[in-house]
């Protein structure tokens, strides 16, 4: 009978044996095939993020839409279209299966694997920048417009977004004390979740007037009960559906029994502003609303 | 055929086998006794390899703290004190297991199985699951189990050896004689036994060599005669014992025939006072 | 305990000789026989309605331009991967579940318990958050596939490492394993919570998805990376089973049977730290199959590993392809991480196991 031994140089072996396949896979170039129909001839549009979806119906073409992604619930016709999932968690044949011959897709899509396998179908995909600018939006508006053959349709919709947004923001000139603002994205387990710079909440805040008021760090992170209370916002923003308590009569329950957000400015005073996520966060066509929005609920009593 | 020189045994930091010298030849059955905690089961893991030890131990001339674990399972079988199963095994499959690294490759598998089934009187119980057995049952299978081990007890020349430890403990009385024939006459056709047993007038009846154990360490080795003295006995035991006679006071004891026993083992009979 | 019959009287009422060969043979053909309809029946169906049977004769008669450039990626690299990485995962998994059962002589441990799962974790995890900055020269060097390869070298470290725990003096403590199996799970959940503190949205949800396991990144690559180490495992895999059987009554008496105990549980650990390492690298935390597969083969053909391994082979592919199915057809043309439909059917069966056994023995 004979002992296997597995040695250590065995097991080294195994692992070199590995990369160097990896490697190998890697290296190899992509088959590509040449790309198919031209976009403005595009007539089965797969709109994968929130925005892009919105864009799409604002430039009416929803008619050459076959199907969206998980996030793309504006406008609620949109519900009606097959869902591919969510943006992050694109499954191959699933968004092959609505026969698309144009993919638009917002930025931060993946898996990245899946990403690659469409794209050597020959479908055209094109990527989207999210970047949470207002110049972001235009380029979106762009690119889009022009995909789907209707550049004179972008440059229209493009000025009335410009316009909503410069109206939304008269009447912050007049303005003489900015509003610390403080968005909370979650408060689960009574841990509270918030945005620092360089996130789409912030970003949203300044542009309607106010004072994103954690800026100790980027991204959304959980801060601590002392940091809430040392923040003192006057007003918090969230999402519709988060820090809700069921009961309708006070919706602010849960935030008023909160140790630190009770002692805040905003939940003494009741300055508490909730808007749909998309709405809000998504840097689409309704931008100029929710700048709106936000900025009468800081300063519309102030006039 | 087994010779076992300055055992010692540390289990942590306590001594416990000091310095043990023991042989045991083939067509002997030779019985290990003694009071509880007396080493018994250590000396017999020593000389089957199960624990380390200090000292020499030599199965056919094999140094066994060297020899690959093929080697010594082609030499002896080993019957532990209690086994338990965590999966279903049928019987059969229990005692298949004692052919694992298949000795001899003409064996006839089932045959086999079934021969050592029906020497521990469980022929027929090879579809019957092993965790449903009961104690007794369960002790016979794995003496069948190693039995199929190492069935020839002279193989190639070389006598093979069987490691018992308290093979009879759960069994009833018919049972226990039988297990007891087993290994006599394993020793009889060449092989070695080497068993650790309680009773001491099965031992005395069955036994070629006995060696008595007192806190380890060898108190007497020799015949049985010689060494199931009154004097050995309550100087290990610490407890005074009669010996080839019915004590003062006692008027009431049962002893198995055994030479009747042995003739059919259809009915045994016992010898009841009175 | 039953009581038992006096045995010279009346023989039991079954007069089976309690040899399951043969059944388990029969099994064993059936079970290849299922596999290969289920891994056609995978290949045949998807959310697109592309038929296989076209696609492949006009491959092979050469009439490429039969078919579309989608269809061709539909079924060539997107099903036929599939399915191939599924299947070796199911084998792998259910094998290294057996093999671990019979190791540990406890039908509950699974393949994880050498400490693979909790290392491939923390490894994906690292490279999910810190690919980006600080480990980004390292994410570098193997492109999209940084963290399977993560994840793989996260099993292997922690599998040496509770074994170097475990082993003193040249001996294995199993007993050992499952503690500081513990210890090291706790250790890594506690890195993996901090990552997960500094982890952004995206990553988040990457991580998420992550945990709950998928097959649907199956590429060629990741097919072609795992086969040289899945395959010959499953290969070799029925060579542990003598060792495996002999296990069963305990280590004493496996060595006495002739195993060489120490040298066979190292092999069994590197075995099962590889496969498990590899098929948790590609799709992530895929639970119940190593538990369930081997138990249900147990009730049916027997524990004789012999017969038992290769089933769990054969019987583990088949429900990771089933498992696949539904994971991409309930809610096409999204999908469920395939994790979520194994523990939806495991997490239940594996109660159900806790509950029979309770009356029949001590674990």
């Amino acid at each position: 009978m004979r002992h296997v031994k597995m040695t250590k140089s065995c097991r080294l072996e195994c692992r070199f044996l590995l990369q160097s396949v990896l490697a190998a896979m890697i290296a190899l170039p992509l088959v590509s095939f040449p790309a198919h129909a031209e976009g403005a001839s595009a007539q089965r549009v797969l709109a994968i993020g929130g925005a892009v979806t919105e864009i799409v119906y604002a430039l009416g073409q929803q008619d050459r839409l076959v199907g969206r992604d998980s996030t793309s619930n504006h406008p609620p016709e949109a519900a009606a279209l097959p869902s591919v999932g969510y943006i992050r968690a694109l499954s191959p044949e699933g968004v092959l299966s609505v026969k698309p011959d144009l993919i638009l897709a917002r930025e931060n899509n993946g898996p990245p694997e899946a990403v690659e396998v469409l794209k050597s179908t020959g479908v055209r995909w094109v990527d989207v920048p999210d970047d949470f600018t207002l110049e972001g939006i235009d380029e979106n508006i762009t690119i889009i417009a022009k995909e789907l053959g209707v550049p004179d349709k972008g440059e229209a919709l493009k000025k009335k977004v410009a316009v909503d947004i410069a109206k939304a923001r008269a009447r912050l000139a007049s303005i003489e004390r900015k509003h610390k603002v403080m968005f909370v994205l979650a408060l689960t387990d009574d841990k509270v979740n918030t945005a620092g710079t360089n996130t789409a909440a912030s970003n949203i805040i300044e542009l309607a007037g106010g004072d994103n008021v954690i800026t100790e760090f980027s991204g959304y992170k959980q801060i601590s009960n002392e940091a809430v209370i040392e923040a003192a916002p006057d007003i918090i923003v969230m999402m519709n559906g988060r820090g809700e308590s069921a009961d309708h009569d006070s919706p602010n329950a849960l935030l008023e029994a909160h140790p630190a957000l009770s002692q805040t400015p905003a939940v003494k005073n009741g300055n508490i502003i909730r808007m749909d996520g998309l709405l809000l966060l998504g840097f689409g066509p309704r931008t100029g609303e929710a700048i709106s929005k936000l900025a009468e609920a800081f300063y519309g009593h102030e006039h | 055929m087994l010779t076992a020189k300055n055992i010692h045994v540390r289990l942590g930091k306590t001594e416990i086998l000091h310095g043990i010298d023991i042989a045991a030849s083939q067509d002997h059955f030779t019985v290990i006794i003694g009071p509880n905690g007396s080493g018994k089961t250590t000396l017999l893991r020593a000389l089957t390899g199960e624990i380390g030890f200090d000292g020499d131990v030599h199965l056919n001339g094999v140094n066994i703290a060297s020899a690959r674990p093929v080697e010594l399972a082609s030499l002896r079988g080993v019957l532990p004190q209690a086994a338990n199963l965590s999966f279903p095994f049928t019987v059969h499959e229990v005692v298949r297991l004692g052919l694992t690294t298949g000795v001899q490759t003409d064996t006839d598998v089932p045959g086999r199985i079934g021969q050592a089934l029906a020497a521990v009187d469980m022929g027929g119980f090879g579809g019957r699951l092993y965790q449903e057995l009961s104690g007794g049952e369960q002790q016979r299978v794995q003496l069948a189990r190693v039995l199929a081990q190492v069935w020839e007890p002279v193989f190639e020349g070389l006598p093979r050896c069987l490691f018992l430890d308290e093979p009879i403990s759960s069994l009833d009385i018919k049972h226990q004689l039988q297990i007891m024939q087993i290994a006599r006459r394993y020793a009889d056709a060449g092989g070695g036994v080497v068993a650790i047993l309680h009773d001491l007038n099965l031992t005395a009846h069955y036994a070629d060599h006995v060696v008595l154990m007192s806190q380890g360490r060898v108190h007497a080795s020799g015949a049985p005669k010689e060494v199931l003295t009154p004097e050995n006995l309550e100087t290990v035991y610490g407890c005074p014992m009669a010996v080839g006679q019915v004590p003062p006071g006692m008027d009431f004891f049962v002893l198995p025939l055994i030479d009747a026993a042995r003739r059919g083992l259809a009915s045994p009979k016992l010898a009841v006072s009175n | 305990m039953s009581i038992s019959l006096n045995a010279a009287a009346v023989p039991p009422a079954d007069m089976q000789s309690g040899d399951r060969t043969v059944f388990a043979r029969r099994t064993i053909a059936l079970l290849t026989i299922v596999l290969l309809i289920t891994a056609l029946l995978s290949l045949a169906s998807g959310a697109t309605d592309t038929s296989a049977v076209s696609v492949v004769w006009a491959l092979i008669s050469g009439q490429d331009d039969l078919i579309s450039a989608v269809e061709r990626v539909v079924i060539l690299d997107i099903r036929m991967p599939r399915t191939l990485l599924g299947m070796m995962i199911g084998a792998s998994l259910a094998v290294s579940g057996a093999t671990m059962q019979g190791l540990f002589r406890n039908p509950l441990a699974d393949p994880g318990i050498v400490g693979v799962s909790a290392g491939a974790g923390l490894g994906a995890v690292s490279f999910i958050v810190l690919g980006g900055s600080v480990l980004a020269p390292v994410a570098a060097l193997f492109g999209i596939y940084h963290v399977p390869f993560a994840a793989f070298l996260g099993g292997l470290v922690f599998t040496f490492a509770l074994y170097r725990i475990s082993t003193s003096n040249g001996r294995t403590s199993v007993a050992t394993m499952l503690l500081a199996g513990i210890a090291l799970g706790a250790m890594a959940g506690a890195f993996t919570g901090l990552l997960i503190f500094w982890a952004d949205d995206n990553q988040l949800r990457d991580l998420t998805f992550w945990g709950l396991g998928s097959v649907a990144g199956a590429t060629w690559p990741k097919v072609l990376a795992v086969a040289p180490i899945i395959l010959p495992i499953l290969f070799f895999a029925p060579f542990m089973a003598r060792g495996l059987n002999a296990m069963t009554l305990g280590e004493a008496t496996a060595q006495h049977l002739g195993i060489h105990v120490q040298i066979f549980k190292r092999v069994a650990i590197v075995m099962v730290a590889a496969a498990t390492g590899a098929s948790v690298a590609v799709s992530g935390g895929i639970g119940f199959v190593g538990i369930v597969v081997p138990h249900l083969l147990r009730l049916s053909i027997g524990p004789d590993h012999r017969y038992l391994l290769p089933a769990c082979a054969l019987l583990g592919a088949i429900m990771l392809l089933f498992a696949d199915a539904i994971a991409r057809q309930i809610v096409a043309p999204a999908e469920l991480p395939i994790g979520i439909v194994t523990a939806t059917v495991g997490a239940p069966f594996f109660l159900w196991i806790l509950l029979r056994r309770r009356g029949l023995m001590d674990i």
